[in-house]
């Protein structure tokens, strides 16, 4: 080995081998702990817990919560273990064993402006859509639903007014029924232009809801002319079916065809959608 | 230092952020601050004021520490390696000192006992006199027992770091420790 590093191995070995007395480490230890106030005997030392009596000693610092991870450590695997330790620190003090650490604050509610944004805007969207769809379905619109263009005899307004003769120019309204007497022709002009040919004792009335228009035959037998739309359906509703015409064109069972004399002419026997 | 100025120390524990937890603290490191400081400086009263030092320090801490033994024994080992560059200087030796020579073990002589305190001196003066921290690593390895994981992990570098600072460090020492070897021989 060469010398130099054989010095510095004395030398640190010189140095490992230095250890001071007990005695002066206690002695050193009390006059420091008087300088800083510490009341050694109140607050015992314990270098190394290796007895049931330090961990006894320690308890009031473990339930204080200021011992050292390490140490809790020990003290909470030795609780574990040893049934004496464990009744000692239940009965020592009862009170120990309530939760003395501060409750957490109630969480308020907070304004995050973030999620209010988007929140405003999932509503103002979900309210945009529940009022397009409204308007275009449910929606009864105000106004006059048929005038009366022509009538041949004698024909009625049923209402819960009750019942009223019409004569040309009449209107009716939402909810009213139109009805012809016997023998009777009458022609209906609905608001969106088209034509209804109403038979003798026919009796019908005509409902909007959104952009659709629908007449209600309970009984008789019509010829529509509709007119082409530029949005919603003319429905043509028995007790039996119900047709959808936009302009001459039926619904895809009815399609390309027109009603006439009372008889939708595309349906045939098999189907329902025949005037009484 | 001195002992006057350690008198206001009462008035200073006021400030001490929790008495009852720093009392604590005190009883479950103060033996192994002490030992720390006392290796490195080779006197009670220079590791005393050390771990009075780093304690008074502790206690002024506003915000508590995750790991108080580690800041504790780090800040005494830097403390003994701050005591020792502010009096490699100083020469002289308290006569306290002298017991350790005169009541070395039988069949070890008083010359041979003062030429190893003198050894030991010239190491500390030459630790001293390495970069703060290439004397803590160094200290925390040879004097301390750490392995270069621990000491890494401490100082917050990698081993490869703390393995050429260490020995760099060892190089300058044994360089040292020579010249040194060379004047201690020629004063005899």
């Amino acid at each position: 080995m060469r010398h130099d590093e054989a010095l510095l191995r004395t030398a640190i070995e010189k140095l490992r081998e230095t250890e001071p007395e007990a005695a002066q480490v206690n002695a050193a230890s009390m006059r420091v702990a008087d300088r800083l106030g510490i009341d050694l005997a109140h607050y015992p030392v314990i270098e190394a817990i290796e007895s049931c009596g330090d961990v006894r000693q320690l308890l009031t610092a473990y339930r204080g919560g200021i011992l050292s991870d390490s140490r809790r450590l020990v003290i909470q695997a030795h609780l574990r273990d040893c049934g004496a330790c464990q009744r000692y620190y239940r009965g020592g003090t009862e009170s120990a064993l309530l939760d003395w650490s501060s409750p957490k604050a109630a969480g308020g509610f907070a304004w995050r402006p973030r999620v209010l944004g988007w929140a405003l805007t999932s509503a103002f969207a979900l309210l945009v859509i529940g009022l397009f769809f409204y308007r275009a379905f449910w929606q009864v619109p105000p106004g006059v639903r048929a005038e009366v263009q022509s009538i041949d005899g004698a024909a009625y307004r049923i209402s819960d007014a009750g019942d009223r003769q019409l004569s040309v120019g009449d209107k009716l309204q939402e909810g009213e029924r139109f009805r012809t007497g016997g023998g009777a022709h009458a022609v209906l002009r609905l608001a969106d232009g088209s034509s209804v040919e109403v038979n003798e004792r026919s009796v019908l009335g005509v409902g909007e809801r959104g952009r659709d228009t629908t007449i209600s035959l309970d009984n008789g037998a019509v010829i529509v002319q509709a007119v082409k739309r530029t949005s919603g359906h003319l429905y043509v509703k028995t007790a039996d079916c119900r047709v959808a015409v936009t302009g001459t064109v039926f619904s895809d069972q009815c399609r390309n065809q027109r009603i006439a004399r009372g008889r939708c002419a595309g349906c045939g026997p098999r189907h329902a959608c025949r005037y009484r | 230092m001195k002992r006057e100025e350690c008198e206001p120390l009462t008035a200073a524990s006021a400030l001490m952020p929790s008495t009852e937890s720093l009392s604590h603290l005190f009883g479950e490191h103060h033996r192994r601050v002490l030992r720390a400081a006392y290796r490195i400086t080779g006197s009670m009263a220079d590791a005393e004021d050390v771990m009075q030092t780093v304690f008074l320090r502790m206690a002024n801490l506003e915000r508590p520490l995750d790991n108080a033994g580690s800041y504790l024994y780090r800040a005494a080992i830097n403390g003994a390696l701050d005591l020792l560059r502010s009096r490699k200087a100083v020469t002289t030796e308290p006569l306290d000192q002298a017991d350790d020579v005169v009541s070395a073990g039988p069949g070890s002589s008083p010359e041979a006992e003062a030429a190893s305190k003198q050894l030991g001196d010239a190491l500390r003066l030459a630790v001293s006199e390495l970069s703060p921290r290439a004397a803590e690593m160094f200290t925390l390895r040879y004097l301390e027992d750490l392995g270069n994981r621990e000491i890494a992990a401490l100082m917050g570098t990698s081993q490869a770091v703390v393995a050429v600072t260490l020995h760099n460090a060892r190089s300058r020492l044994k360089k040292r420790l020579t010249e040194m070897g060379g004047q201690i021989n020629a004063t005899r």
